[in-house]
C-alpha cells in the first residue's frame, strides 16, 4: 500500500470518536514500548484527542472509537467512511455497540430520566448502536478496551498491503494453550465459550471468569451455554444480563439465526 | 536387558541424579496437578495423572519456527535437554503417533530435536487415573520409553526399554515382579464407523458441543496448527509462529473467499473422531487416539463420543 521513506508517502491515519469512554484511544497512546516506531511508520493526522490542529480531508486509515447514540454521529460516521480507505472499528462500542446497548433492553424513556432528569428532553438521543449500523467496517479491533497488541498487529497488517481476517476462536481456545484450569469446572459463570478470543485471556489467568468483553463468538453455543449455566445454578436473568453486557444486539442475532437454522436445516 | 527394581523411597534420589545434567519435567501440585520442571523431587506426584498432557515438551503450543530479514532465514528452534518423569503408556503412545506425521514426508525440525535430545520415564496406571480411560480398546504399544516404573508394593518395578535407559539403572538389582497389564472399565467396541456417517447421534452429540476446543487441546494426539507471522513495524524483518489450532472451530477449515468446508459443529465433531477412529488407521493401520479419555474429561459438557459410538448399530 504505502513506501515509508518520505513523510508524504507514509499512510495518513485519523483517531476518531464518538459516544464512549475513549479508553480505546487512549490504548493507542499508551502502546508505550513501539509508540515513537509507530508514529515514525505512519503519519498521525487527526486525533482530536492529542492534536490540536485536525486534517479533515481522505486518510488511509480511521479508527473510530465509540457507538452512534446521537443523531449527529450518524453523520459522522458516514463521513468518515466516505474519506477513508480501511475503517476500522475500535473496541467494543464501535464495533458491537459496547456497554451503552443494553440500552436496547430497557425502556428508553425511564432510562433517560434515570440518568438525566427531566432537564435533557431536548437532547437528540439515539439509542445506542454500532457503527457497523451505519457504515460498512473492514476491520474490527475487539475488546473493552481494544486490545494493544491487536492494534499494532493491524498496523503491521495494514502497512503490508493487507486488511487481516479477523480471529474467529473463542477465549476457551487461548486458555487452554495456557494450561488454565476450567473455570466453568470450578462452578463460575464463565463467558469463554461464548466470548472471541486473542484477549491473552487476562480475566481468566487471574480467577476471573470471562465476562464477554471481546463481543459474541459468531460461532457460539449459546443456548447450549445457557442450559450448561442454568445447571450450574445460576439464573436465567443473570445469565442474560451478564451476555448482553457488551455485544447484546449481535448476541440476539446470532442467538436467533441459530434458532432459525434448526428449524430449517 | 532385564527388568530392575529400585524401592520407593529411593524415588527422589534416583531422580535427583538424573537432574544433575538437564532439566527434570514431572507432575507437579500447582494449582492444579501439571506437567513441570520438578525443582524438589520429593514431591513428584506418581499417584494422580494430569489433565494437560506433556505433549507441549515435544510439540510447543507456541512456537517461532524461523526469523527472517531482507536477505536471509534462520531457524529459531533450540536444543533442549531434559528428562520428562511419570508420562503414561497413553501418553507415550501418542508421541509415537506423532513421529508418524512429524517424522516422516514432512520433517517438523523443532519436534525433531525435541524427541531426540530427551530421556521419557514412564508411569504405569495401576489403576486408571479417570473415569473416563478406554485404552485397553485403543491396541496400545509396550514401547516408546526408556525406562518405565510400574508399582510393585514397595518397590518399583522398572522395564527398560531402550539403550539410554540401560545406563541409568545399571546398578539397580534385577526384579522378577510381573506387571499386570492396565484394565479400564470403559471400552470402545471397534466397528466399521464408516456406515454411520450419517447416524442421528452425531446431531445430538454436536448439540451439546460448545465449540471452546478442549477436547483438541487436551488431546495428546491432536497436532493441528495454524502458522503466522509477526513482522517488526519497519517491516524489515519478523517471526514466523506456529500456534496449535483446533478442528472444531469454524476458522479452520476457513479458505480464500470465506467459503468453510465444515460449517456445521456436527460435521466438525463427526470428522475428529473419523480421523481419530477411521482416517488415521486407514493411512497407518492404527488409530490416532490413545484412549486417554482427556477429551471427555475435559469438555465442559462432557460429550462421551465413546459411550455415543457404542450405541451406533452398524
Amino acid at each position: 500500500m504505502v513506501k515509508q521513506k518520505n513523510k508524504s508517502n507514509k499512510p495518513k491515519v485519523a483517531v476518531q470518536s464518538i459516544t464512549g469512554c475513549a479508553g480505546c484511544q487512549l490504548e493507542i497512546y499508551y502502546i508505550e514500548d513501539v509508540l515513537l516506531e509507530l508514529l515514525d511508520a505512519v503519519e498521525l493526522v487527526a486525533a482530536p484527542m492529542i492534536k490540536e490542529k485536525n486534517y479533515d480531508g481522505p486518510v488511509d486509515i480511521c479508527f473510530v472509537e465509540g457507538s452512534v447514540s446521537h443523531t449527529d454521529s450518524i453523520n459522522k460516521v458516514k463521513k468518515w467512511r466516505e474519506n477513508s480507505k480501511i475503517l476500522v472499528a475500535l473496541g467494543a462500542c464501535a464495533g458491537e455497540g459496547g456497554v451503552q446497548q443494553q440500552k436496547n433492553f430497557m425502556d428508553k424513556k425511564k432510562v433517560q430520566a434515570y440518568v438525566y432528569g427531566n432537564k435533557t428532553k431536548h437532547l437528540d438521543v439515539e439509542t445506542p448502536v454500532p457503527i457497523t449500523e451505519y457504515v460498512e467496517v473492514d476491520y474490527y479491533i475487539k475488546g473493552c478496551p481494544a486490545d494493544k497488541e491487536e492494534i499494532v498487529w493491524f498496523v503491521k497488517q495494514a502497512l503490508l498491503g493487507k486488511v487481516p481476517k479477523q480471529y474467529e476462536k473463542p477465549v476457551c481456545h487461548e486458555c487452554k494453550l495456557r494450561e488454565k484450569y476450567c473455570l466453568l469446572e470450578q462452578g463460575q459463570d464463565c463467558y469463554g465459550p461464548i466470548t472471541f478470543g486473542n484477549c491473552s485471556v487476562m480475566c481468566p489467568d487471574y480467577n476471573h471468569p470471562c465476562t464477554g468483553c471481546r463481543g459474541p463468538f459468531s460461532d457460539g453455543n449459546f443456548e447450549e451455554h445457557i442450559k450448561l449455566l442454568q445447571e450450574k445454578g445460576f439464573s436465567k436473568r443473570l445469565i442474560m444480563q451478564r451476555i448482553n453486557k457488551y455485544g447484546g444486539l449481535r448476541t440476539q442475532k446470532i442467538m436467533q439465526e441459530a434458532k432459525d437454522g434448526k428449524n430449517h436445516p | 536387558m532385564s527388568d530392575k527394581i529400585l524401592k520407593k523411597k529411593d524415588l527422589p534420589a534416583f531422580l535427583t541424579k538424573l537432574r544433575k545434567n538437564s532439566t527434570l519435567i514431572a507432575p507437579m501440585q500447582r494449582d492444579i496437578l501439571r506437567f513441570d520442571i520438578c525443582e524438589d523431587t520429593a514431591k513428584v506426584v506418581t499417584n494422580k495423572r494430569p489433565l494437560f498432557t506433556a505433549k507441549k515438551y515435544f510439540y510447543k503450543e507456541k512456537q517461532e519456527l524461523f526469523s527472517y530479514n531482507k536477505a536471509n532465514i534462520k531457524e529459531t528452534g533450540q536444543n533442549e535437554h531434559f528428562v520428562i518423569f511419570g508420562m503414561r503408556l497413553c501418553d507415550i503412545n501418542s508421541l509415537l503417533k506423532l513421529d508418524k506425521l512429524f517424522l516422516n514426508d514432512f520433517e517438523e525440525s523443532n519436534y525433531k530435536k525435541a524427541r531426540k535430545n530427551n530421556i521419557i520415564i514412564g508411569l504405569n496406571c495401576e489403576t486408571a487415573p479417570s473415569k473416563y480411560c478406554f485404552c485397553e480398546s485403543m491396541e496400545l504399544k509396550d514401547a516408546g520409553y526408556d525406562l518405565f516404573f510400574c508399582d510393585a508394593g514397595v518397590h518399583w518395578h522398572i522395564k527398560v526399554g531402550s539403550k539410554k535407559g540401560e545406563k541409568l539403572v545399571k546398578n539397580l538389582k534385577d526384579s522378577y515382579h510381573r506387571p499386570k497389564p492396565i484394565k479400564t472399565k470403559k471400552k470402545l467396541h471397534h466397528k466399521e464407523i464408516a456406515g454411520n456417517f450419517n447416524d442421528k447421534n452425531w446431531q445430538e452429540m454436536s448439540d451439546k458441543c460448545i465449540s471452546c476446543g478442549a477436547c483438541t487441546n487436551l488431546c495428546p494426539n491432536c497436532l493441528c496448527f495454524d502458522i503466522f507471522d509477526t513482522p517488526s513495524l519497519a517491516l524489515s524483518k519478523g517471526v514466523r509462529n506456529l500456534e496449535w489450532d483446533s478442528c472444531q472451530f469454524k476458522d479452520f477449515t476457513k479458505v480464500a473467499g470465506d467459503h468453510v468446508f465444515r460449517e456445521t459443529r456436527e460435521s466438525r465433531l463427526r470428522h475428529r473422531i473419523f480421523h481419530k477412529i477411521m482416517y488415521f488407521k486407514d493411512q497407518f493401520d492404527e488409530y490416532m487416539c490413545t484412549g486417554c479419555g482427556r477429551c471427555i474429561e475435559g469438555c465442559p459438557t462432557r460429550i462421551d463420543w465413546v459411550q455415543t459410538l457404542n450405541k451406533m448399530k452398524k
